[in-house]
Order: structure tokens, then sequence, then C-alpha cells
């Protein structure tokens, strides 16, 4: 069985594909956009193409026929009726699969599984990166938003984060939000703004 | 608005970023979601098929889309059947035909015509048109375009489906002979100097709804509240888009990255000259039987009781009557 992997994101692409290398026998290819596959999408044939809901080319998928003069197949969107939810899991993972028309549904599984755990394994590290991103920089404002208020109110390091604390609490916001509001305050009443 | 608080915290819309995207745009950005008591997240998808699975998938709530590919959705073509309603048009013209500078000159010295020019192509580069989805009013005007021109789709010519953005672009690039397209991107191929305009939804399709406001079914009935908050947001939002004065506003609303990160004065001469208005609101059975009409006639679909039935239950008239009538339009 063929499989192409369309996807504009090429490490989340070559997560795909070496996931699906465990599943034999397979033939996998993987391009950025799928205009890039069409010069050879006759001669390499795929049975099953695996496209993100983030390429701009799914609907040029939904119209598409395997080229072959004899027999022009239509390229139709895999459902498996036998597990109710699948497909949107599957869009909720942000994954679509594409089968040449009468492909049997029990060899597509096992692909779309393995693309569907991929594609949410990147949005959990994307999700997590963000998250440890977010928190340095919160942990930046909090140091310096201390650091002002142990300047000028004079307070210990301590006594200076618990105010913070309160700040936040009181707000009902995230402690590194009133950290830069009050940095960003400061600033203007120093003069080093507007 | 009364009424107990039954309202999701956030309602969720998808759109296409083209001209016609406006009512949405306008009842986000001039504040009507908000001042209807709405808090919406107004989102771009990549594609049709994304706001057709995302709709059915129940991951964004409302959506603008493609009368037809409501209806195809309602039949299951293409995708698992959804129970989508279309309680709003969004708006009537803007889909054009535009052909290459190149293709309209040698139509023009073929006595032939079309039909000759395809068949003087060598093997394997046919003449090559381009169109929005399966499922469009852009398709249905292209079907009807080539059979005045005595030319078969799929036969004589080629049709592919690309993305409106990049429509413009690949008949510029002389990899699409022509296309069919919702504004602005005709205009943009024009006035790039690269094509000629054939043939508009205005003069040959005057009375079919290009796009709508779709739900799911389901989600209509558990949320009456805020279906009718939006029908009466985007209402005012259609009467502001189409008036006069607003036009340079409008223009810069959309012209902006959020929506199509095109030039403002290209939109302005879109909104000016492709014939598109957006207060075109109630959609009746008759429009939606003129859908069915259309794909059975593309044979996308084949006559049966059961996609009458389907076409009858897809507008939602009732709907928009009532977010009509309660609103006041002072």
């Amino acid at each position: 069985m063929r499989v192409l992997v369309v996807d504009p994101d090429p490490t989340r692409a070559a997560l795909v594909v070496a996931g699906l290398g465990d599943i034999d026998p397979l033939e996998v290819r993987s391009v950025l956009t799928f205009d890039e596959a069409q010069g050879d999408f006759a001669g390499f044939a795929p049975d099953v193409i695996i496209i993100a809901c983030d390429s701009p080319d799914r609907d040029t998928l939904e119209n598409l026929r395997v080229a072959n003069v004899h027999n022009p197949r239509p390229v139709v969107m895999f459902v498996d009726r036998s597990t109710p939810g699948l497909a949107e899991a599957a869009i909720g993972a942000g994954v679509a699969a594409y089968v040449v028309d009468g492909l049997a549904p029990k060899r597509v599984r096992p692909v779309l599984d393995v693309a569907m755990s991929r594609f949410e394994v990147m949005q959990q590290l994307r999700a997590d990166l963000a998250k440890a991103q977010a928190d340095l920089a919160a942990r930046k404002s909090i140091d310096r938003a201390k650091g002002l208020l142990m300047r000028e109110r004079k307070l210990d390091e301590e006594t200076a984060y618990n105010l913070l604390r309160k700040l936040a609490m009181d707000s009902g916001r995230p402690i590194g939000a009133v950290a830069d509001d009050l940095v960003a305050y400061a600033e203007v009443l120093k003069g080093k703004r507007i | 608005m009364s009424g107990p608080i039954s309202r999701p915290s956030v309602v969720r819309l998808g759109f296409i970023p083209l001209l016609d995207c406006a009512v949405l745009a306008v009842a986000h950005a001039q504040g009507f979601f908000i001042e209807e008591g709405l808090s919406v997240e107004l989102r771009p998808e990549p594609s049709w098929a994304n706001i057709r699975d995302k709709l059915s998938a129940g991951l964004i709530d409302g959506a603008h889309a493609l009368a037809p590919l409501v209806l195809a959705s309602r039949l299951g073509l293409g995708a698992p059947a959804a129970d989508l309603i279309a309680p709003m048009a969004l708006n009537r013209g803007g889909a054009a035909i535009t052909l290459s500078t190149a293709l309209q000159a040698a139509i023009a010295g073929a006595p032939g015509g079309l039909k000759a020019v395809a068949a003087a192509r060598p093997v394997g580069q046919p003449v090559t048109f381009g169109v929005v989805f399966p499922f469009s009013l852009h398709s249905h005007l292209l079907r009807h375009w080539l059979k005045g021109q005595g030319v078969e789709a799929g036969q004589d010519v080629r049709v592919i489906v690309a993305p409106p953005p990049q429509m413009a672009a690949r008949l510029i690039a002389g990899e699409l002979d022509g296309i069919s397209v919702g504004a602005p991107w005709n205009r943009a191929a024009i006035e790039a100097g690269a094509g000629v305009e054939a043939a508009t939804a205005a003069q040959t399709l005057p009375r079919a709804i290009d796009k709508v406001f779709a739900v799911r079914s389901d989600w209509a009935q558990a949320n009456p509240q805020v279906l009718h908050a939006l029908l009466r947001a985007m209402i005012r939002a259609a009467r502001w888009a189409d008036a006069p004065d607003h036009r340079q506003a409008l223009a810069a609303l959309l012209a902006g990255p959020a929506y199509l990160g095109q030039p403002q004065a290209l939109i302005i001469r879109a909104l000016e000259l492709d014939g598109v208005s957006f207060t075109v609101g109630k959609a009746d059975w008759h429009s939606a039987q003129r859908l069915l009409t259309e794909m059975i006639d593309a044979h996308q679909v084949v006559a049966s009781d059961a996609a009458t039935r389907s076409a009858d239950a897809m507008m939602r008239p009732d709907l928009y009557a009532q977010a009509y009538a309660n609103l006041d339009m002072a």
C-alpha cells in the first residue's frame, strides 16, 4: 500500500512517516504541498493520502481522480462507518485521510490511527513548548516586578512576591500579567515610556 | 435580549477569506455581535472541506459556507452526511469567470471557438480551468458557460479545484487558462493585465445564492437564543456593509491581514464593479431547490424524493424571519 503524506509542517510529517514505518507493507512519501506531488502523482499512485487540515490543498484533493486513463477512480474522504465519531476525532486532531475509491477500510484504519496519534503528540508538544515559553517569560516579569517592589517599597523578596500574588488573586489575573503591568506602569511614572 | 442565560461563553465561527465573508467580518469588527450579547471567535479556515468538517464535527458552531456545499453535506456527498441548515444567505453576485488574455485571444482568432482551441492543444496540456470547489455556484457557472461554448468539462477541457486566494496567481503564472472564482480574485487577475472577464454569476445565475451562514441543525435547536442573536447581528451587518457610505470603511476592514490581506483599492473596485450584494438575507426553499436542480444537472446527485425533501429543509426562512421581525431597524 502506498501512502502520501501532505503536510506543510515538515517536522510533523516526519513524525507521521516514522510512525507509519512500523506498518508493513507500506511505501510512504511526504510532501509539503500537494502541488509538489502533482508531477509524479500518477507515477507514485498513492492508495491513501493523509493530509493536514491546515493545508490549503484539501479542496483540491476533494475533486481529484487518480490519473488512470482506463479507469479514473475518484479520491474520496476516508470514513470508517463502523467506528462512530472517528471522523470527528480525526478532524479534531487536525488530520484527514483520503483513499482511492474502493480500498478496504481495514487496511486504511491503522494508517489513520498512526497519523492521528502523531498529530496529537505534536499538538501536545507544541502546547507544552508554548506553555514553557510563557512560564519562562512570566518568571522574568515576576523577577523584574519583585525587584521593583524591593527597591521602591524596601521590601524583602518574600514579601514582594506575596504582594504580587495578592494583587493577582484580587484582580483574578495571572501573576505574570500583573507583574507585566506593574513594570509597565512604573516605567510610565519614571518617564521611561510615553 | 432577555431570557435564561443558557448561552455558551464563546461562539466559534469560521470563514474563508473572500469579499463575501463581509457580513461576518462587519458583525465582528463593528461590534454588532457584542451588542447582541455575544462573544464570538471568528477564525479563517484554509479550505471549504475544513469548514464543512469542523462544522459537522462540532469544532465550530457556525460558518460562512458555499450554499451548494451545505446541500451536499445534507445529502452525504463527498463526506459523511451532516444535518446542516442555512438560516441566512450572505451574498449574491461576485462570482465570475475570467479567461487568461492568451486564451481569450486564441478563442477570438479561432472560428471554432473554445472547442477548436481545446482540440488543438497537445496531448497532456489541455485547456485547464480552476474552480473553487466541486459543490459551488462557481462550478455551476463554469458548467453553464462551457456548455454555451459547446464544450464538455472533463472531456474537452480539464477542470481542477484550487483555493480562491491561489486562483489569480495561477492564472497570472499561466498554470490555469481560466478561473471561476469569487470576488475579489477575478479583479485581481484582470488588474494584473492577465485576464479578461467572460461571464458573471450576477448575469448568468442572478437569483442564485452564493454563500450562506450555516450551522448544525441540532446546535440550532440547542441554542435558539444564540442563533437568534447571531442572525440579528448579521442582518444589521449586512445593511451596514451594503450602505454606500460605508464602502471605504468596509474595504479597509476586508483589506486587513485578518481577512483578505489585499490592497484596499482592489477591494473598493471589486465592491463597486462586481455586483456583490449582502442584504439578501432570507433564503427560501425555492433557492434550495434551484441548487438541487443545478447539482442534478451536473450529475453530482441523482434526483429523488429524499433529495428534494432534504433540500426543502435546508434553508430556514422561519428563523431568519423571527430575527428580522424582532429587529428595530432604526
